[in-house]
């Protein structure tokens, strides 16, 4: 080492210490359970692109240096490309669909089911579960509204039956009145099984809508969706003849949700975009009532893209401005509860 | 003659480089700012550390040393950010 002028110093100290910060990232994905699937798509392609410039190196020894130095110049603007793509298209579906489960509440709300006294039930439609709110003023036998929920990303149907039934009963109290309020978690959430794709949940939505017009108390069905949901919820409308449609912070497409969260979805960047959910183009479907509320102050989805959406929609639709509230706030804000209450209870 | 170990340690060095910012832009939009912004301070920090090191007689005799230690300080930060 003593013999090294401060360049090669400088060099070798540089070298460790990216040594390092990889080894620091590498720690903190092999930390975190949900980034191994990350870690392993980023060492997979770096070592790839690595290969690739060394066989590009070997081949091009005799060449000029202009050439060598465009060749590097390409790989490397190449393999910048895709290492940043390949860490977009594997962490966006991970922040767009965080999976998850309350096994508290689903406890919680398994004791009310026990009880028998029509107040909740676990219902299964194939390999989703979910939770069947039962209308408070009907008898079980019946034929009653329901209200078809598609939630936001980062709900879960047992959290939000206890929400409904132990913890604000009288703030939920519109929701299942008179309607059967039902809430299927997406494939992957609670204890359904699959992944959450543009597809599966394209798919899940027209199966729990299937089955909930099967069932012989139903007299109608209008979907709800909230935040993510709206797609599915739009989608479901379009394809079924549904009831009314309702549609809580709504967008108008999935480029719109994943800038949202990472705003670089461009041109031709569109292409990284893998949940394609375009609701502007289902809403010209639905012939059912429509009902959209959505924020000038929600930080999640784009009120323009809420507003571009209802322009879109065709026939009897109808477009709600909550003033100042923010993206959870929906839930939490008696204008929008009652609005939507009165909503179901007018097209039922 | 091809000069492989020189392709060969250039090669390397882009797999890293390309990890590094693989790492960057994910912490960037996955994780707080103290995470993303150790991705960065962490070599800054450890090549002015490398660079004092090395003039430290033991560490002088064998810089290889200089790896180990760095590593040990990366996985340690890790461990100590993802506890927090």
């Amino acid at each position: 080492m003593e013999d090294m002028g401060f360049g090669k110093k400088l060099l070798y100290s540089l070298v460790t210490a990216l040594t390092a910060a990889i080894v620091y990232g590498i720690t903190l994905c092999l930390l975190e359970k949900a980034f191994h699937t990350l870690l392993l798509v980023l060492l997979i392609a770096a070592v790839v692109l690595g290969a690739v410039l060394l066989v590009l190196l070997i081949a091009l020894d005799t060449k000029s240096k202009k050439v060598k130095a465009g060749a590097i110049a390409g790989v490397s603007v190449l393999g910048v490309l895709i290492i940043f793509s390949s860490v977009i298209m594997v962490l966006a579906p991970m922040m767009l669909f965080p999976k998850n489960h309350d096994e508290d509440a689903f406890k919680a709300v398994e004791k009310l089911e026990e009880a028998k006294d029509n107040t909740v039930q676990q219902i299964v439609c194939g390999d989703l579960t979910g939770w069947r709110v039962c209308a408070r003023n009907a008898r079980p036998e019946d034929k009653r509204p329901v209200i078809l929920f598609f939630a936001g990303n980062g709900m879960n149907s047992s959290r939000t039956a206890e929400l409904l039934l132990l913890d604000e009963p009288e703030l939920y109290a519109p929701f299942y009145a008179d309607c059967d309020f039902v809430y299927f978690d997406y494939p992957g959430y609670g204890t359904s099984a699959g992944e959450p794709t543009g597809d599966s949940l394209r798919q899940m939505a027209l199966d729990v809508f299937d089955e909930v017009d099967s069932w012989s108390t139903t007299s109608s069905v209008i979907c709800f969706g909230y935040s993510i949901g709206t797609g599915p919820a739009t989608y479901c409308a379009s394809q079924r003849e549904a009831d009314g449609l309702v549609l809580w912070a709504p967008y108008a497409n999935s480029y719109d949700v994943y800038n949202n969260y990472i705003d670089v979805f461009h041109g031709p960047m569109k292409l990284l975009v893998l949940y394609k959910m375009d609701s502007d183009k289902y809403i010209k479907d639905v012939s059912c009532p429509i009902l959209i509320m959505a924020s000038d102050t929600d930080e999640v989805i784009p009120y323009e893209s809420s507003r571009d959406l209802f322009a879109r929609a065709g026939g009897s639709s109808d477009f709600m401005t909550i003033s100042g509230i923010g993206h959870n706030d929906f839930w939490v804000t008696d204008k929008v509860i009652e609005s939507t209450a009165d909503f179901a209870e007018g097209v039922a | 003659m091809i000069d492989f170990s020189s392709k060969f340690i250039k090669a390397i060095i882009f797999t890293m480089i390309l990890l590094f910012l693989g790492f960057l832009v994910l912490f960037m939009l996955s994780s707080s700012m103290i995470v993303s912004l150790l991705m960065l301070i962490l070599p800054a920090a450890l090549t002015i550390l490398g660079i004092i090191l090395v003039h430290v007689p033991f560490i002088k005799d064998h810089p290889w040393i200089l790896l180990p230690i760095d590593v040990v300080i990366a996985i340690i930060t890790a461990v100590i950010i993802y506890l927090i």
